[in-house]
């Protein structure tokens, strides 16, 4: 009987296709902008990691500051107050080696980079340029010619360097000219000759890039060249750290990790610090263009719920006066009022099905391609996906149950009457 | 009692916008009696009253006032869900305007009242299919309503009354909307049921030929019988045309 009725229901609907894909308008735009976000959000949650080590950027970032201050934020504003740092304030690579073997199930590398503080250029010209350097472990660069730096490189802090496609093209012509080619890099009006073993191109694409901001101006190299670059200026040794950035493995709760590393970095190296300890946190992401997008989207398809809602009612108020005669029929036949009933409120869940799975279509491609745009890894999400379809058909249940009343109370007497 | 009664209708009155100023007395105290077996016919004025009698009569309606047993059924104290089970078991209807679902194809119209009585799909097509068959529709069961004429579309309607094999046939001015020709067929078919299948037919007319050839004519006028006459015997074989 239920079988037979989603049969009629599907029938009515293909013999009225025009007004069936107008009552099922709001649902399928509401359905598909809610799959939409989901995957777009889904897709981005996911690929928050990929998206900031492609930027050099790491998830989580431990970073030494004053014992009373309880994030980096606050400490901050009120640096000035301490004691200036000492070597021993500082992290160095016995902390890192421990580190890395006790939170190996979780901690993929430990990621450290320096800066050039000084103003730098090259060529003749004179562009300015940013001087940064990183270990083997931060090496998460896109090289489109040449190499990266090799692991003697790092460890012998050799003169070597990684230019953007952009620099590449000003400075030799081609990237393929760049390779091998060597550079000079105005420091504080001191040139230093480097040579170029790499170029790299653009990090991520579309508009993530514009969202984050494309880099081209960066000149990297292995980072004890920077530290001793920096030598003069710095007041600290090589070797000790103030800061280290850290990539999680696939899966990693971020936050549970960055207390669980806190608390054991400041167990057993700041116990006995008197001003210092290391503070653990997630890296902030400004990702508040996408959530206004997000809310756009979200505000549409309430809007379009809703309003495709109150259209099934209507349109199946419409449709239960046009079959006035058909009910008063089926009624005089031995239809009971409970089965008239059920007759049309299966039609308006088919309608809202049917209407959720062509947004549910039209979402995941939507989700897809607005993600490949974004450059992040796109997954449809199954919980939207679930959820639609159970909220249409609770949809359909709803706004489907007063048309679906007033058919079952029909008087069969004034349904054959009608003209 | 008669336990050969099917149809018992005692002082029935029927009022519409009861209680309300513009009430309005459509049967004054209607009695009726119909036997197993019998075809009658009413005849009357139009607004008569007829099509409300038959509604009653039909378990569409409730009597205002009076009582109704039907089979032994007393249908004025039955609830709703048991009238639309003895619509569905006993009663066929055949309409003036046919009242076939639209977009529905003949099989499927002929299958409806199946489907309500929960007969399983594969007996119910059989079942349509050789109703369809009786009444000459054989080649005709995929068609919709309106791929139809008047008289096929009848003949579908006919086919449809007699699926959950009812006890009863109502037919409301049937031919109505019917060329004479056809009239006459659709005449036959009730006659060859009546006569073959025993079934009770009460049968609304315009038409003093058509009634004479039921065994009983009542003439309804202002919502009272006034009249009752033996109708003309009629012998199907020798006006039968043949194309049924
Ligand atoms: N549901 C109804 N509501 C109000 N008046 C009705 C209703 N049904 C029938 N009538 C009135 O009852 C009278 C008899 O109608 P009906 O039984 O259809 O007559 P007939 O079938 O003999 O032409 C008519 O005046 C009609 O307008
Ligand atoms: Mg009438």
């Amino acid at each position: 009987m239920i079988l037979e009725n989603i049969l009629q229901a599907l029938f009515e609907i293909k013999a009225n296709k025009m007004r069936s894909f107008l009552t099922m308008l709001g649902i399928v735009i509401g359905i598909s902008s809610v799959i939409m976000i989901m995957t777009i959000g889904d897709s981005i949650n996911n690929s928050v990691n990929d998206l900031l080590k492609s930027y050099g950027m790491s998830p989580a970032v431990a970073i030494v500051i004053q014992k009373d201050m309880a994030n980096l934020e606050d400490s901050d504003n009120r640096d000035e107050y301490a004691r200036p740092r000492r070597n021993t304030d500082l992290m160095d690579e016995e902390l890192f080696k421990d580190v890395q073997e006790n939170f190996s199930d979780r901690i993929d590398g430990i990621v450290l980079s320096d800066y050039y503080d000084g103003m730098a250029s090259v060529g003749s010209k004179g562009d300015d340029v940013s001087i940064e350097g990183f270990n083997a472990q931060g090496d998460t660069k896109n090289i489109v010619n040449g190499r990266s730096f090799t692991a003697s490189e790092y460890k012998d802090a050799k003169k070597v360097v990684l230019i953007s496609q952009q620099l590449a093209n000003k400075m030799f012509g081609s990237a393929e000219e760049a390779v091998g080619s060597p550079l000079d890099i105005n420091l504080g009006n001191k040139p230093v000759t480097f040579v170029v073993v790499g170029v790299y191109g653009k990090s991520a694409g579309g508009v993530m890039s514009a969202l984050v901001g494309e880099d081209n101006r960066s000149v990297y190299m292995p980072l004890k060249t920077v530290e001793e670059l920096n030598l003069s200026g710095s007041p600290y040794d090589v070797g000790r750290y103030n800061y280290f950035m850290i990539n999680i493995k696939p899966g990693t709760d971020l936050d549970a990790m960055c207390s669980d590393l806190s608390t054991f970095i400041n167990a057993k190296y700041y116990a006995n610090n008197d001003t210092y300890k290391v503070s653990v946190e997630p890296t902030d992401i400004d990702l508040s263009a996408l959530t206004y997008i997000k809310l756009g989207i979200a505000a549409i398809a309430a809007i379009s719920l809703l309003v495709g809602g109150i259209n099934i009612m209507n349109i199946m108020i419409v449709s239960v006066t046009e079959r006035t005669r058909e009910i008063g029929t089926r009624k005089a036949l031995g239809a009971t009022p409970g089965e008239i009933r059920m007759q049309f409120l299966l039609e308006s869940l088919v309608i809202c099905l049917i209407g959720s799975f062509i947004g549910i279509g039209l979402g995941i491609a939507g989700g897809l391609g607005a993600s490949s745009l974004m450059g992040v890894r796109a997954t449809p999400s199954v919980t939207a996906i679930v959820v639609s379809v159970v909220f249409s058909m609770a949809f359909g249940l709803f706004f489907g149950y007063y048309p679906a009343k007033k058919a079952s109370r029909l008087d069969p007497i004034e349904a054959l009457r009608y003209e | 009692m008669n336990g050969n009664r099917v149809i018992e209708l005692n002082k029935i009155y029927k009022r519409f916008y009861e209680g309300k100023p513009n009430e309005l007395e459509i049967l004054h105290g209607i009695d009726l009696t119909v036997n197993k077996g019998e075809f009658i016919s009413i005849v009357g004025a139009s607004g008569s009253g007829k099509s409300t009698l038959m509604n009653i009569i039909g378990a569409l309606d409730r009597p205002s006032d009076g009582s109704y047993i039907l089979d032994g059924v007393d249908v004025c104290a039955a609830e709703d869900n048991e009238l639309s089970h003895i619509r569905n078991r006993q009663i066929g209807f055949v309409f003036q305007t046919y009242n076939l679902i639209p977009r529905n194809s003949a099989l499927k119209n002929v299958e409806l009242p199946m489907m309500y009585a929960r007969l399983r799909k594969s007996e119910r097509k059989r079942k349509a299919e050789e109703l369809l068959e009786m009444v000459g529709m054989a080649d005709r069961m995929t068609h919709n309503p309106d791929e139809l004429s008047g008289g096929q579309k009848q003949r579908v309607a006919i086919a449809r009354a007699l699926a959950n094999d009812p006890s009863i046939i109502l037919a409301d001015e049937p031919t109505g909307a019917l060329d004479s020709k056809t009239g006459r067929m659709i005449m036959d078919l009730f006659h060859k049921l009546h006569e073959e299948r025993g079934i009770t037919i009460i049968l609304i007319t315009h038409s003093p030929e058509l009634a004479e050839e039921t065994e009983r004519v009542l003439t309804l006028m202002d919502g009272q019988i006034i009249g009752e006459a033996r109708g003309k015997s009629y012998d199907l074989r020798e006006h039968s045309t043949g194309t049924l």
